[in-house]
């Protein structure tokens, strides 16, 4: 008897189940799909296309040319020291000299040169406060590379990488400097003809490109080459210190 | 007599083919400099812009640009951008920046700024 009722049950709920699924009810609404946009933006013939949507990143596409494309005929003469320049750092490449809204507010030189607690806890407090840093970073022989073996160096590097990423919408400058006397000693050997513009840039770069490399945006950062600081007789404390990656707060 | 008149014509195609050489240069080396510059501008501009978009709850096309509802630390917030004549217009907490992208590279190019949603 109880077996009966049981094998009726079943006959109703799945009579039951049929029903529901034939007659399409309750009825799951389609989620909504996700919005997307076309944007485009720039001057006709030239204008970039993005995909985006809200709240993710977009992907885009634009015509700008390369480096070595025929479209782009000539190298245009480097920027002059004083100016505040996208540098590609390798010789030959196309040095474009601009100065950007963005960089409306970026202070140049005109401050003391302090090297010393600069790895300590006031690191973000200090960039807050002078607009400015000087870096405790140390080069390799040929100055392209940050010497990542110098616990301070890595230590230095690791404080600004962490500014830049708790603060996503911070912009730097990354200023590269080499001191009078260490370019004269180079120019002896028959380097440096440019007196260490390019050393200078370089350094910037390093630093860039090893942020770069953590996962900071390029857009967020800017190497500049200083050139040389100093003059013939310095001291070898004066000379470390002309040697020197500053690190500049961009105001928007 | 001719062969001064001949002397003359080949030193007229000379001077000017040379004039013409260097005139060529002079501007595509400008044209390459105005690219490079354009080039940044817009891509400082996508930079902005993508940061609104990853913040942006919500976007509205409009006529000359867009309006995002975007979240930021302070709350719910708008940002605008509109299409001035030959700039862009971000309007952002009662501040607003004109992104400017330098001379036309072509002739006649007009600016363009336009946001459309796009059907799945």
């Amino acid at each position: 008897m109880k077996h009966s009722s049981d094998v009726n049950r079943l006959r109703v709920l799945s009579a039951a189940l049929l029903l529901v699924s034939l007659s399409g009810i309750p009825k799951l609404e389609a989620a909504d799909p996700i919005p997307r946009y076309g944007v485009t933006f720039g001057q006709q013939g030239n204008e970039v296309e993005l995909q985006i949507v809200p709240a993710r990143s977009g992907v885009g596409t634009s015509t700008m040319p390369a480096p070595d494309d025929p479209a782009v005929s000539s190298i245009v003469s480097p920027p002059a020291t004083n100016a505040t320049a996208i540098v590609p750092p390798k010789t030959g490449g196309t040095s474009v000299q601009l100065k950007s809204q963005a960089m409306a507010h970026y202070k140049e030189d005109g401050f003391e040169v302090s090297i010393d607690d600069i790895a300590g806890e006031s690191f973000e407090n200090d960039l807050s406060a002078n607009g400015r840093l000087s870096l405790a970073i140390l080069f390799d022989n040929d100055s392209r590379n940050v010497d990542l073996t110098d616990s301070l160096t890595l230590q230095t590097l690791n404080n600004i990488l962490k500014l830049m990423k708790s603060q996503p919408a911070l912009r730097i400058v990354v200023e590269g400097f080499v001191d009078y006397t260490g370019v004269k000693e180079y120019q002896a050997l028959g380097q440096a003809p440019d007196g260490g513009q390019a050393a200078s840039e370089a350094r910037a770069y390093a630093v860039k490109k090893w942020l770069v490399d953590q996962g900071i945006s390029s857009l967020r950062i800017t190497s500049v080459g200083k050139g040389t600081r100093g003059t013939d007789g310095d001291s070898e404390e004066q000379r470390a210190k002309n040697r020197r990656v500053d690190i500049v707060k961009v105001t928007p | 007599m001719i062969e001064l008149v001949v002397v003359l014509f080949i030193l007229t195609l000379v001077a000017g083919a040379y004039f013409y050489i260097w005139r060529q240069q002079g501007r595509l080396s400008a044209s390459d400099q105005d690219l490079a510059a354009y080039y940044a501008s817009a891509a400082m501009f996508m930079d902005v812009f993508h940061a609104d978009t990853r913040m942006a709850r919500k976007i509205e096309p409009t006529a000359e640009g867009c309006i995002m509802e975007v979240m930021t630390a302070g709350g719910l917030s708008q940002v605008s951008y509109t299409l001035r004549g030959d700039v862009i217009e971000r309007l952002a907490g009662g501040k607003t920046k004109v992104y400017t992208f330098g001379r036309p590279l072509r002739e006649h190019a007009k600016m363009l700024f336009t946001v459309k949603e796009l059907t799945p």
